[in-house]
């Protein structure tokens, strides 16, 4: 097993290589003139200029590999360059926007969770019982249903129809409270999070009654997955033999599930973590624009409608880095419980 | 055949070949139920003047006027017959490199496979959606910037499950056999292992039309798709966002807008899930679907 | 299990109801904070770097300068115009009490108001350091430090003085460099001065420096007892125009040089010059940083998402009326219409197009049309000749039919052609919603004085004249081959976009054989495309920096404006440099009124002989309000909504 995770750390470097060599080309893609616009933020910089001087003097008719080991010097400087989009250096930009992302998705991540595996499993171990035929049906419109249709719908519904929620992040009484009288410590910039450490239940619940329709809607498409996942192991795991022997060893249904069937039946589900993230990080994108929310996915989308490079690459390698590490993680978990895995 | 069979006597594989057999109607004859104004262009929707407020449904607009006029019915029309190239075109090129990259790496082997899997596991680093998204942005806004963009990130999860196959059938004793006769090795994989191999991949490949669809029309949502005017859902369905929230008194007011285009997509995915379901239920029922949007 | 659930269905309703019950409470909500929902997001905070709307916004209330635009009134209650003026003679004292300008108009004297504290004053703590701290919560008046947070003619000069050395790439201090200096940039100044080909400030001695300093930045703005003189290099009527704008805020001179910016020392500011390239706003040292006299203090500035102002309190008007104001930047459209709908927003931008869904909202007031004319410009530019290498635009090689012949609008003929096609009043009745009006040449309509009320002067859509006009255009073979245009626009900007179609519809009317294609690219993309000369068609905006027709005469029609200076080769030195630049100069050279006024109106008469762009028809401003906000002012040249005068009540 150490063999197997040396292997798999061995290779990590060679993958996160490979990462910033496709990042790097998808901005090679452009022709020198629009790398140029990219760097420069007015026309005027460009008035009395020839173009092509200044082409020569960032480099950026030079073959790619150098312009790459420029851009590669940099990144691994820290320096991921001055975001237009954000207004930001890119670095400061991820330390404002991460926030309310990690919010949305710990948010998100109970009703997937709840909705999703509970859900999964209940409907496995009940098989084409009510429960079952609504998980199903559910599942399929879930996974049909786009998000920013279900966003959109959501909007009209709560924020249009019938006022439930209100839009934006915090309330502007709310807002004033807790960035400008001082008398509130904002410790980690999750606004939920700062108002349960500050103790502070009424900004805990403003925040809430605005987060809920973007939590739900992003939680929706994972939901989707992990309920199809799980069921479809759960069912797998319930037909193995060792259930039914213990079923035959006259247990109670409710213990062979909860100390047999489910940890097994988990153990698939697991392996998609990291294709729920990549699931989750698309789905940041749709949500934060929707509902306008200040986090990375809407920052992305923004860097990529207005041609935003610094900001785009860094995403890109962010995302990318993330992924990475997650399967990583969930690799090595995965050699560590089942020993089959450690033949392949 | 008796997969045919099977699939029209599953009531909700029923209800998706329907859905499918209508799209694919709708797409066939739209230039007979939605004539283009611009024959060599017909993608590109006409609009009815230049004001910005939706117009409800009305003789010759069966589907009402989306903000900035164009037509809902000739874009719902002609947004099929795009979806449908789009899905095809995506999911076909994906499943080709795909198929391909993972019966070479499988068989050969080795370095070979090593190499190949090495650059799959760098593409499946990316969450689908936004480097798509990043690529259709840098590529510029046209159909084929979309699909090379879906293509790109997309292919991994065919290459992996042929490699899969692959690995599993190269041990039986018939390619084993052929191997000792000194059958050449493209022979082997063309004849005896493909065939054998392509089904799950074709499952797979089933289940994300409908998930490449969204995530086209995605792209268009977001701002990095499709010129404005073209004939795309999720274009349209960005069109209604700005006026989703209806007027005073009659929060309604424009609820044409988003309906039409966004139940066309909702149905169209719907068909292929169903579709896609059932098949997977009759050829391999331990095959699992890969994430959409 | 049943027992259970409804209990828990029970406690969901409830907590439902209770939600919806809190977000529908009535009232004035938030009465002591004014709330603006709008869009763009401000830059920086530096006066001198800033050259943005909504940087505007901040610096407009937080800091002040020595003169000050007169403002009408437009809130809920109704519109009243009388105080608002964009005549120079009407400008109020701020920081400054009085003022003379020479006969010559060379020479300006500014008395400086006393008794002015910043936001900010310096203290000095028993150690014997200074240490800022906010002057509404200092009691001790004594304890400043003289000059520390107290407004003296040296701020003026130091201000001033900071920001033509700065002079970012792409900043606003053209505007005070070339009245000041003769200049147009400070390294086009050091090149000449010094006769050496530079291109990186920074690598001046102290001698250069000091000697750059000492012969033309320093003898610019001079104190003098309690006034400072500032001495032009060349007549600029539009000066103390100029002065207004943000460019020339004041700043505290000590704590400027504490936060880390320039010492005013005459051998030391080159380090000082174009932060960042011009690239990187956070390069300077006022990056988001800000100590005023303004009736505002910037309590947080969230980038991009929301700026918090709390009021100055010891103000020297007295304190403004409210005590917070909240601008919260929402990109999405529907988010500021909720926001305006249950009151959480105050004062909203609503983009032309979406007016008919806040019309008859309860509780929301829509001024629209409000009858003061716009300072800013639209228009479609013809380029002549384009590009040919590397130009996907214009077909390939010579000219087949597809494409474009690259100087096809080096042609008057075809310029006119395409003016006759454009559909001026569908461009009112549809785009505009009929609230505008045409306008001809490129000065506005705001300035009556330079402005020719005459129909005449105005194009029309006529098909028939255009097509007349293309048929004998290049001996009639462009109507028989025919072309293939395409116009490019920057994404999102759907009123440029419906420009090209309507352009594109007409033309296509006209002959099969014209065929028009219309692409939206990203705005850097179009950034690259209009400097390198490819696009034969190019549209685009100008908002006046500072009220003169001379800031729209430069841009459009001078050979070295913004604009005109990107319309190719042939227009440039066959149209702008002999008929416009001399007209444009002349115009400058002297303060006389009426005879700038004929100069002007002249310019708007050969900008239609010669049909140098299609100017597109202007709207009327409007505004939309919750109905308890009052004491709005309005004037065209404010780059933002100013506070201090503002509150929420129903009178």
């Amino acid at each position: 097993m150490l063999a197997y995770i040396i292997r798999r750390l061995m290779i990590l470097p060679l993958v996160l290589f490979g990462l910033l060599v496709v990042v790097f080309q998808m901005y090679n893609l452009l022709d020198p003139y629009q790398k140029l616009a990219v760097f420069v933020p007015d026309v005027s910089r460009l008035k009395n200029v020839d173009p092509d001087v200044l082409i020569k003097e960032y480099g950026l008719d030079k073959p790619w590999w150098y312009q790459f080991a420029k851009w590669f010097r940099n990144v691994l400087r820290g320096d991921l360059g001055w975001s237009q989009t954000a207004h930001r250096s890119v670095a400061d930009a991820f330390k404002r926007f991460l926030p309310q992302t990690v919010e949305l998705t710990l948010w998100a991540s109970i009703p997937i969770i709840l909705g999703g595996i509970w859900l999964g499993q209940l409907s496995a171990v009940k098989q084409n019982s009510m429960v079952d035929q609504f998980a199903r049906v559910f599942a399929v419109t879930g996974w049909s249903l786009p998000m920013f249709v279900a966003g959109i719908l959501g909007l009209f519904l709560f924020y249009g129809l019938l006022h439930w929620f209100p839009p934006g992040r915090l309330s502007t009484d709310v807002g004033l409270y807790v960035f400008t009288s001082g008398k509130f410590r904002v410790y980690t910039g999750i606004i939920t999070l700062d108002a349960i450490l500050n103790w502070n239940w009424w900004v805990f619940a403003d925040a809430m009654r605005h987060l809920i329709l973007p939590v739900m809607t992003l939680a929706y498409v994972s939901w989707a997955l992990l309920l199809r996942v799980t069921r479809s192991s759960m069912l797998e795991t319930l037909r193995q033999e060792y259930i039914m022997t213990a079923r035959a060893k006259g247990l109670p249904e409710r213990v062979v599930i909860k100390r047999h069937a489910r940890k097994n039946a988990l153990i698939p589900v697991a392996t998609i973590a990291g294709l729920t993230i990549a699931g989750l990080m698309g789905g940041l994108v749709i949500t934060e624009t929707i509902f306008n929310l200040p986090g990375i996915g809407r920052w992305a989308a923004n860097a990529a409608r207005q041609f935003d490079m610094p900001a785009l690459l860094a995403y890109l390698l962010f995302s990318g880095v993330l992924i990475v590490v997650a399967n990583l993680i969930v690799d090595i978990l995965y050699a560590i419980i089942d020993p089959r895995v450690r033949l392949e | 055949m008796k997969t045919a069979i099977k699939l029209l006597k599953n009531p909700l594989g029923l209800t998706g070949v329907v859905l499918l057999v209508f799209f694919g109607v709708v797409a066939l004859v739209a230039p007979y139920i939605a004539p283009p104004k611009w024959p060599d262009e017909p993608f590109r929707m006409p609009r009815y003047g230049y004001w910005s407020e939706p117009r409800p449904p009305q003789p010759g607009h069966p589907f009402g006027l989306s903000a900035g006029q164009y037509d809902i019915f000739y874009g719902c029309v002609w947004g099929t017959r795009l979806a449908w190239i789009v899905s095809l075109l995506v999911v076909g090129l994906s499943t080709a490199i795909g198929v391909t990259l993972g019966m070479i790496g499988a068989f050969y082997g080795g370095i070979v496979d090593e190499v190949i899997m090495r650059i799959t596991d760098v593409f499946y680093a990316f969450p689908f959606l936004s480097a798509a998204m990043a690529l259709a942005a840098i590529l510029g806004h046209t159909v084929k910037s979309g699909v090379i963009a879906l293509v790109t990130f997309g292919w991994m999860v065919y290459a992996r499950l042929m490699r899969g196959e692959v690995l599993r059938l190269k041990e039986m004793d018939y390619v084993q056999a052929a191997r000792a006769v000194g059958v050449p090795i493209y022979r082997i994989l063309i004849s005896h292992i493909l065939p054998n191999a392509i089904w799950p991949v074709f499952v797979t490949a089933t289940m994300n039309m409908g998930s490449i669809v969204i995530t086209f029309a995605a792209l268009s949502f977001l701002g990095v798709g499709l010129p404005q005017d073209y004939a795309d859902w999720g274009q349209m369905i960005s069109f209604s966002r700005d006026w989703i929230i209806g007027l005073h008194g009659n929060p309604l007011a424009y609820w044409y807008t988003f309906v039409f285009p966004g139940g066309a997509i909702t149905l169209f995915c719907l068909a292929w899930n169903l579709v896609g379901d059932a098949l997977r239920d009759i050829l391999d029922p331990r095959l699992r679907g890969r994430i959409a949007i | 299990m049943h027992k259970t659930m409804w209990r828990k269905v029970g406690w969901l309703l409830t907590a439902v109801a209770l939600l919806g019950w809190v977000a529908w409470a009535q009232e004035i909500k938030n009465p002591d904070t004014i709330v603006e929902a709008t869009i763009g997001s401000a830059e920086t905070c530096d006066p001198a770097y800033a050259y943005d709307t909504a940087s505007g916004e901040i610096l407009f209330n937080t800091y002040e300068t020595l003169v000050f635009w007169p403002y009408g009134i437009a809130d809920a209650k109704g519109i009243d115009l009388t105080g608002m003026s964009l005549d120079p003679a009407d400008l109020q004292p701020q920081l400054a009490t009085e003022w003379t300008v020479s006969e010559d108009g060379l020479t300006y004297t500014f008395t400086i108001r006393e008794g002015v504290r910043f936001h900010y004053v310096g203290v000095k703590k028993e150690d014997g350091t200074i240490e800022w701290v906010d002057y509404d919560s200092l009691e001790d008046e004594s304890a400043i430090v003289p000059g520390y947070g107290e407004l003296t003619p040296e701020d003026v000069e130091y201000s001033i003085e900071r920001a033509m050395l700065q002079d970012r790439t792409g900043g606003p201090i053209w505007m005070l460099l070339e009245p000041l200096t003769g200049y147009s940039s400070l390294l086009d100044l050091v090149k000449a001065a010094l006769g050496k080909d530079v291109e990186d400030l920074t690598t001046l001695t102290p001698e250069e420096q000091a000697e750059i300093y000492n012969k033309y930045i320093d003898p610019a703005v001079e104190v003098e007892g309690n006034t400072v003189v500032f001495h032009l290099a060349q007549s600029y009527p539009p000066f103390i125009t100029i002065l207004a704008g943000s460019w020339a805020s004041v700043l505290d001179k000590e704590w400027t040089i504490a936060q880390g910016d320039w010492d005013g020392k005459p051998d030391t500011w080159a380090k000082w010059w174009n932060p960042g390239g011009g690239e990187v706003p956070e390069k300077s040292p006022l990056f988001n940083k800000v100590n005023g006299t303004g009736p505002f203090k910037l309590k947080r500035w969230d980038i991009g998402v929301e700026i918090d102002f709390d009021r100055f309190e010891k103000y020297w008007r007295g304190p403004a009326k409210v005590k917070h104001v909240v601008v919260k930047k929402l990109d999405e459209w529907s988010d500021r219409l909720l926001l305006l709908k249950n009151g959480d927003a105050d004062i909203v931008y609503v983009p032309a197009q979406y007016l008919p869904q806040v019309e008859g909202l309860p509780g929301v007031v829509v001024h629209d049309p409000i009858d003061v004319p716009q300072v800013l410009l639209r228009a479609m530019f013809f380029v002549a000749p384009v590009k040919v290498e590397g130009n996907e635009f214009i077909g390939e090689g010579p000219w087949d039919g597809y494409g474009i012949p690259p100087d096809l609008f080096a042609d008057v003929n075809v310029r006119k052609a395409f003016c006759l096609a454009f559909d001026y009043d569908a461009f009112i009745e549809q785009v505009l919603l009929g609230k505008g009006y045409k306008i001809h040449g490129p000065i506005p309509k705001a300035f009556s004085w330079a402005y020719e009320e005459d129909p005449a002067l105005d194009w029309d859509y006529d098909p028939e004249a255009a097509a007349e006009l293309l048929k004998k255009a290049r001996n009639g073979e462009l109507w028989e081959k025919g072309f293939n245009l395409t116009i490019l626009y920057n994404e999102g900007n759907d009123v440029r976009r419906i420009a090209a179609e309507i352009l594109k519809a007409n033309l296509e009317a006209m002959n099969p054989k014209f065929r028009v294609n219309i692409q939206a690219v990203p705005w850097k993309t179009y950034l690259s495309y209009l400097v390198t000369g490819k696009m034969p068609l190019f549209i685009i905006g100008w908002i006046a920096d500072y009220p003169d027709p001379n800031n729209f005469a430069v841009p459009f029609v001078a050979s070295y404006g913004t604009f005109a200076g990107f319309q190719g080769e042939y227009m440039i030195e066959n149209i702008f440099k002999p008929y416009f630049d001399p007209i444009v100069a002349a115009a400058m050279a002297t303060t006389d009124k009426e005879i700038r006024g004929n100069l002007y109106k002249l310019i708007a008469r050969l900008a239609k002989d010669w049909a140098v762009d299609i100017w597109l028809p202007q709207r009327y401003p409007y505004r939309v309000m919750r109905d308890w906000v009052r004491g709005w002012p309005i004037n065209p040249i404010y780059p933002s909504p100013y506070f201090y005068p503002m509150y929420k009540a129903y009178d």
